[in-house]
């Protein structure tokens, strides 16, 4: 508690500190400001600024604005740099009295280092040269792969393995069918977890109007709370366009059948089976102080598994106001309903296209269930500039959930069966430009989970369970000189686990980027992690598809985490660019919360299993012609996942991963790409669950490949673009599986259909 | 853009050598699983005199034989499975039969060959008598008990 009041203290007095250059008299002197942007329209923080005939400077704010004060008039020379950015001298003239606005575009030295993100730091950084390892799935990706989920999104992410609804970056996690992830899903910088499971939904997300997908892989938890144990991923939203925008995408295709003969033990299983869809998006600015945008997805999948039809309707807005120059307003908010059947593991690999069966004493278990899931999430977003230098902004978040199961004869089961989970809470956040080399960040949360389940028992026989959540943070960057920038901070949790009992957790963080030179940055970082197990890990109790009982003693979990690299990135021959990564980095875990099975009751139960140890390397390499018309990447990582108290590897961690991609524009009209990625086979797997499911220890290698062929019909007058897309997913159908017990999709075919005006 | 064909026609060879084994695939069918017998014999009475001890064995059959000829017949032919040898002039014993393709066994013997004539001088000592016999559908493991009176041998061929 007492460091607690000491950063408090800090934080007070910061607040209570003039902006640094409030005090300078306006007198005759002349004033320069403006704002500095990258060519594609972001605003740059940390830009020098420099007046090389007066010798001062300043260094622009989380906005990319600047401003000095007090000069003499006169035609001078300002020299504006960043790592990773060309250098620019422009020359501009002063009046006595008089204010010179100047905003300025910088380039990037090579395509790839002027990306922006902001997961890493909660503001706007260049990527190359953040401290911690990041990468980002842009929308020209989302589209040309006809993305429509995000787990699809990952699975060509450096490092990160989706297993089911398991997100697994470098090890961090096995295979729980998604309850209590160790990776933290947010829209925008707000947590969207499930009340319940605490897992993300795959679904739910806005993609056409996503204007990037950030993945952060290294411990976050400083900075993001419980859930960031193993990583960050943020969905950033598309801001309003000038230009009013519409979006259509149209996709259909069919899995192709299983080649043999055996498998097709039902009768969906010998034809080809259908899905298809449709995407929708529009955004503009309606006068200069409102803009919206609407989007929205409808599909249905016959799925290649018997039991797995799933169909939905999902709707998202997002509503900006600008309130005064200084003063924004945005409200987020989308609903979706699925009509879904879950397929939970198969009847062997003598039959693996149907769902199995466990026979338990008196009952049986059912291999897929079926039912109406609903959600919605209203994120409201208020943000004041209260002069250049401070800023702050008010997030509030719900996020409801709703599960009602459904019957054999099709009618949905009554009420007490339903599961219904609410999150909501709030957040506060004040960043603070000090001096030109110090930035604070600093905040707190507040969340409370509600969740009402016929399933979530327990010992202590309650149906509603809650469980509240707070936190501080706080962190501080220095920029020493143009290349080298720390970070520290902190953050501070507490959660309620019990009605009389408060687990809290201090994380602190520490990280750090050199700019060796301007293609050069190394970087280190370490941090704590907490996760504090969710609702289900602690309650679930039933038998109905698995035998699962409850562990209310279960603890939370933490990790320290500790990851060193660098990133190069540099033109070639003028015809290419380069961007190469390569990263260590040795995560320890204590007190794991893993499923295990418990001989006494026959059944699984979370527990607080282990110490563990994730160590490994990570390299990735990626070449792009200026044009951005043909690109090459390639990256591995390589994982070593010890158990360290029973000196054996994890289960379900693969030990290689490799992933390929290539894409090219072989015309203007015609582009091609090609995807490959393969896992290993884990070193060590379940071999409890093959006493319930049969061969549910089978886990082979994974090869998949994906191709595509796209063609572009542009007119550039009009604004209208439309392209259609042929993609063939698994295209050698090689079988394999993506999660215990479930075969993975065969090879499929589809078409995509792609209109923007 | 020319040059990038060979680089993407590598990749695709490359790739479709990683993933041509194609992955999972059905199990090979197992072989019919096969059945055990345990089973314990007693004695009570007097054994008979050495020289008529020459072989001592259990044999399940699924057939009752008219003579042993027929018995030695499948025994040729390789249809037949039978125990180690018991031991003489003891109590009791203990033996086991592996291996044992599914089927109902209808005549579970315990058999001597009393004679010098492999063909011919054989004579049951005990029959397994519970139950109709023994049934083997997947492989099961059944455990069964045999007398052998020697002084009240049974009828061959069985009435």
């Amino acid at each position: 508690m007492k460091i607690f009041s000491k950063y408090f203290v800090v934080l007070l007095t910061f607040l209570a500190l003039p902006s640094h250059n409030q005090g300078y008299a306006q007198g005759t002197g002349a004033e320069l400001r403006g704002v500095v942007q990258s060519t594609t329209g972001e605003t740059l923080p940390g830009v020098h600024l420099y007046i090389t005939e007066l010798q001062t400077g300043t260094v622009t704010n989380s906005d990319g604005g600047y401003r000095i004060r007090s000069l003499p008039p006169g035609e001078y020379s300002l020299r504006v740099s960043m790592v990773g950015l060309q250098t620019a001298i422009i020359t501009f003239q002063l009046t006595a009295g008089e204010t010179t606005i100047l905003d300025i575009d910088l380039e990037p030295i090579t395509m790839q280092s002027g990306e922006l993100v902001v997961t890493a730091s909660r503001r706007s950084q260049l990527i190359g040269r953040v401290s911690v390892s990041m990468n980002t799935i842009t929308p020209a990706e989302i589209q040309s792969r006809n993305i429509i989920s995000l787990d699809q999104a990952l699975d060509y992410v450096p490092g990160v393995q989706v297993l089911g609804n398991s997100v697994n970056i470098r090890g961090s996690s096995g295979f729980t069918y998604g309850v209590g992830s160790r990776v933290l899903l947010l829209v925008d910088g707000v947590p969207m977890m499930g009340p319940d499971q605490g897992g993300m939904d795959f679904d739910g997300l806005p993609l056409t109007q996503t204007r990037q997908i950030e993945v952060l892989k290294s411990p976050g938890s400083a900075l993001y709370g419980g859930g960031a144990l193993g990583g960050v991923i943020n969905i950033i939203t598309q801001d309003f366009p000038e230009q009013p925008e519409t979006t259509l995408r149209f996709f259909g295709g069919v899995y192709e059948p299983v080649r043999y003969d055996t498998w097709q033990t039902w009768d969906g299983a010998s034809e080809y089976r259908p899905f298809r869809g449709i995407l929708f998006g529009h955004s503009q600015k309606a006068g200069d102080r409102f803009g919206f945008w609407l989007s929205g997805k409808l599909h249905d999948n016959a799925g290649y598994l018997q039991n797995n039809t799933t169909e939905g309707l999902e709707l998202y807005t997002k509503l900006g106001w600008n309130v005064t120059p200084n003063i924004d307003f945005s409200l987020y908010s989308s609903a979706r309903r699925n009509r879904n059947y879950q397929f939970l593991y198969w009847n062997g690999l003598r039959d693996p296209l149907r769902p199995g069966e466990i026979r338990l004493t008196g009952d049986t278990a059912t291999g897929s269930n079926r039912g109406l899931s609903d959600r919605i999430t209203i994120l409201p977003v208020f943000t004041h500039n209260i002069n250049p230098h401070i800023q702050y902004s008010l997030k509030g978040r719900l996020f409801g959930v709703a599960f009602r199961p459904i019957d054999r004869q099709g009618k949905v089961r009554p009420p007490d069966k339903h599961n219904v989970g609410v999150r909501y809470g709030g957040e506060a956040q004040i960043n603070i430009q000090v001096t030109d080399e110090l930035i604070l960040t600093a905040g707190g949360s507040f969340d409370e989970n509600y969740i009402r389940s016929d399933v979530f028992v327990g010992e202590d026989s309650l149906m509603v369970r809650n469980q509240p959540e707070g936190a501080l943070f706080m962190q501080a960057e220095y920029n020493w000189g143009r290349r080298l920038t720390t970070t520290a901070g902190f953050r501070y949790d507490a959660y309620q686990i019990h009605t009389l009992e408060t687990a809290t957790q201090l994380s602190p963080k520490f990280s750090a980027s050199y700019a060796a030179n301007d293609y050069l940055t190394l970087r280190t970082s370490l941090g704590r992690g907490f996760r504090v197990p969710s609702v289900a890990e602690r309650f679930f109790n039933n038998a109905d598809f698995f035998p699962l009982v409850s562990n209310i003693t279960l603890l939370p979990e933490t990790s320290t985490g500790y990851e060193a690299g660098f990133t190069y990135m540099r033109p070639l021959r003028s015809l290419f660019s380069l961007r190469a990564e390569l990263t260590g980095f040795w995560n320890e875990y204590q007190r794991l919360v893993e499923p295990t099975f418990q001989p006494s009751t026959g059944s699984f139960q979370f527990v607080n299993l282990t110490e563990a140890r994730i160590r490994g390397a990570e390299a990735s390499v990626s070449v792009t012609s200026i044009g951005q018309n043909h690109q090459l990447s390639a990256s591995y990582t390589f994982l070593d996942p010890a158990d360290l108290e029973m000196n054996q590897p994890l289960v379900y961690r693969s030990k290689h991963l490799l992933q390929l991609s290539g894409r090219s524009f072989f015309t203007s009209w015609m582009e091609a790409g090609l995807d490959f990625r393969t896992a290993s086979a884990p070193d060590r797997v379940d071999t409890d669950f093959a006493f319930f499911v049969s061969d549910a220890e089978v886990f082979p290698a994974v090869y998949v490949t994906d191709a595509r062929m796209r063609f572009i019909l542009e007119q550039p007058e009009s604004r209208f673009e439309i392209s259609a897309t042929l993609m063939v997913r698994n295209l050698f159908n090689y079988y394999y599986i993506e999660r215990p017990a479930i075969f993975a999709p065969p090879r499929n075919f589809q078409v995509v259909v792609d209109v923007k005006f | 853009m020319v040059r990038l064909v060979p680089v993407y026609l590598y990749l695709i060879t490359l790739l479709f050598l990683a993933g041509c084994d194609g992955g999972l695939e059905p199990p090979p069918p197992e072989p019919d699983p096969v059945g055990v017998i345990l089973g314990t014999v007693t004695y009570s009475g007097e054994w008979p005199p050495q020289n008529e001890l020459r072989e001592l064995l259990f044999v399940p059959l699924k057939f009752y034989p008219s003579d042993f000829t027929e018995v030695l017949s499948e025994f040729l032919k390789g249809n037949l499975k039978s125990s180690e040898r018991l031991q003489f002039y003891v109590e009791s014993d203990t033996f086991i039969v592996s291996e044992l393709e599914n089927g109902l066994y209808v005549y579970n013997i315990i058999a001597n060959q009393y004679g010098p004539q492999p063909l011919a001088d054989w004579r049951p000592l005990g029959v397994y008598d519970e139950n109709d016999g023994l049934i083997f559908i997947e492989g099961d493991t059944v455990q069964i008990s045999i007398h052998v009176d020697f002084d009240n041998l049974p009828p061959f061929p069985p009435e």
